[in-house]
């Protein structure tokens, strides 16, 4: 029962999705792919508020890969790329990166194929003629060390980190036996467990490098909120039963499970080891999202205890409910009631029922995120733009 | 009986468990909607070597405590839903562990079976 199939790509990788990607290389000409988004509805049709205006070496880094990564993300069979011309991230820049990916792209630019419907009308054409051609590409099984899977979290409550997160540590430790790798990050709450995580890494290495993240975002958050850092963890956070921001913090990575931390990659960076992975990304949970993403996710899976709707373009989120009156006022959202340990439900029987959904979803059952379109991409930035 | 009258009286009848009911359409939740009237456990215990454990809903004083491998355990004082419940006789100056890891440290002694939050421990950092 446990058999998984997925579309093979060319360099080796695997997608549970086989997705035609119409990306902007800038926020400019989003409308040009409002445009084809309505001729083509299959095809997924991101637009985004980056591409111009930031400079500084970190900025550049993050901007390249992430809009590279999402082309490179198993789950994409082909794209098209829709630039105007004159950005930072123009297409001749990024062509380099994505070449590799031997994915049938097609390239457009406002500024030099005719102005807006001009290129809206090409668009449409070569993303017709990908799909005809990506859609002949039949599925085949799949082993589970080609999977990559995320654990993310947002929308967060007192019982986010004592049902949701919990079931999805056991579903990590799950996976990594099986030989999958599944990353987390939020980098900012894990504040306060630098020594746990530490103690857990692969070797020294690791731990010193997971000891460097954590340093850092704690700094920043002090930096940024002065006095206010201590509301990290919040009178709200105090009345939900957590004492002290260790305990917050444990809550929250608990959803990455119990197991060994192999490496700590940098935000959109792909990972070369296996098992249990650390992203130094953000908190914020649609810019963590992209992250992981860009790092070549397959699948995530996404606790709430308040409840939000957000998915992530070509990549199916499993939504987990904390408690179930958010699961019962959200259930067009949500695909699990983690709320039904409070109930009675053993973590055992919750575990089964959702490695079970997951290998549904794997084989192309949709999530609920994904069949009502709930796509969101926003990514993290440094600087302010100039 | 219509399946959907049935599930959301919840009736706790075996027999109904097979029953889809058509607005969840599958089985699995009904049977833990089902279980709900004979639930036992109104405590998690988060990890084997945690010393505290989670309330699921509120607990009155005096109310027994359950979970999977926990008897004799009684609420002493009232205890809100999702915080910590003392598992054992905790001294002032031992660590607090949850999630299996340290996540406080103990100022006043605690009781077996008495509420465990900012008044009776301290954070290792941060202090206020």
């Amino acid at each position: 029962m446990n058999e998984i199939s997925g579309y093979e790509r060319k360099n080796g990788n695997f997608g549970i999705r086989n997705h035609l990607l119409i990306l902007p290389t800038v926020s400019c000409v989003n409308g040009v792919i409002n445009r084809i988004s309505h001729e083509v509805p299959e095809a997924v049709c991101v637009t985004h508020a980056h591409g111009c205006g930031r400079g500084g070496p970190r900025d550049l880094k993050i901007l390249f890969r992430i809009l590279s990564g999402l082309v490179h993300n198993p789950n994409v069979g082909g794209a098209v790329l829709i630039g105007l011309g004159c950005e930072v991230s123009n297409t001749k820049n990024l062509l380099p990166l994505i070449k590799e990916s031997a994915k049938p792209i097609e390239i457009f630019n406002v500024q030099q194929d005719g102005g807006s419907l001009e290129t809206a009308k090409k668009g449409i054409a070569a993303a017709r003629r990908i799909i005809s051609e990506i859609n002949n590409q039949q599925r085949v099984t799949l082993s589970w060390d080609k999977l990559l899977v995320s654990m993310e979290c947002g929308g967060s409550d007192a019982m986010s980190g004592v049902t949701a997160n919990v079931a999805m540590g056991a579903v990590s430790d799950w996976l990594v036996e099986k030989g999958a790798t599944v990353i987390f990050g939020e980098n900012t709450e894990m504040i306060g467990t630098a020594h746990v995580l530490a103690r857990r890494a692969k070797n020294e290495q690791v731990a010193r490098h997971i000891e460097q993240m954590i340093d850092r975002a704690e700094k920043l958050t002090k930096d940024i909120m002065g006095d206010l850092a201590s509301l990290v963890i919040s009178p709200g956070n105090m009345d939900g039963g957590m004492s002290t921001i260790a305990e917050k913090s444990m809550g929250c990575i608990f959803k990455g499970g119990t197991t060994t931390i192999n490496q700590v990659i940098d935000y959109g960076e792909i990972p070369t080891e296996k098992g249990l992975i650390l992203q130094d990304g953000p908190g914020y949970d649609g810019d963590s999202m992209a992250g992981l993403a860009a790092s070549g996710s397959q699948l995530m899976f996404f606790s709430t205890g308040r409840g939000t709707p957000a998915g992530f373009p070509a990549i199916p989120v499993i939504k987990v409910a904390s408690n179930t009156r958010t699961y019962e006022a959200m259930r067009d959202d949500m695909d699990v009631n983690a709320g039904s340990l409070v109930e009675g439900r053993s973590l055992a029987e919750l575990r089964t029922e959702m490695i079970d959904l997951m290998i549904r979803v794997i084989n192309g059952e949709k999530t609920k995120a994904e069949a009502n379109a709930m796509d969101v991409l926003t990514f993290m930035t440094v600087h302010p733009p100039f | 009986m219509e399946p959907q009258e049935f599930h959301h009286r919840e009736p706790g009848e075996n027999y109904y468990i097979k029953t889809l009911c058509p607005p969840c359409l599958d089985f699995a939740n009904i049977k833990w909607r089902l279980r709900r009237k004979g639930m036992t456990n109104n405590i998690l215990i988060v990890h084997p070597r945690d010393n505290v454990a989670v309330a699921l809903r509120p607990l009155t004083a005096g109310e027994k405590a359950t979970a999977k491998g926990i008897e004799g355990l009684t609420a002493l004082q009232e205890i809100p839903a999702s915080h910590k419940i003392a598992l054992k006789d905790i001294p002032a100056g031992e660590e607090i562990i949850k999630y299996g890891e340290v996540v406080a440290v103990c100022t006043r002694d605690i009781k077996k079976g008495q509420w465990v939050h900012t008044h009776n421990l301290e954070s290792k950092r941060w202090r206020k």
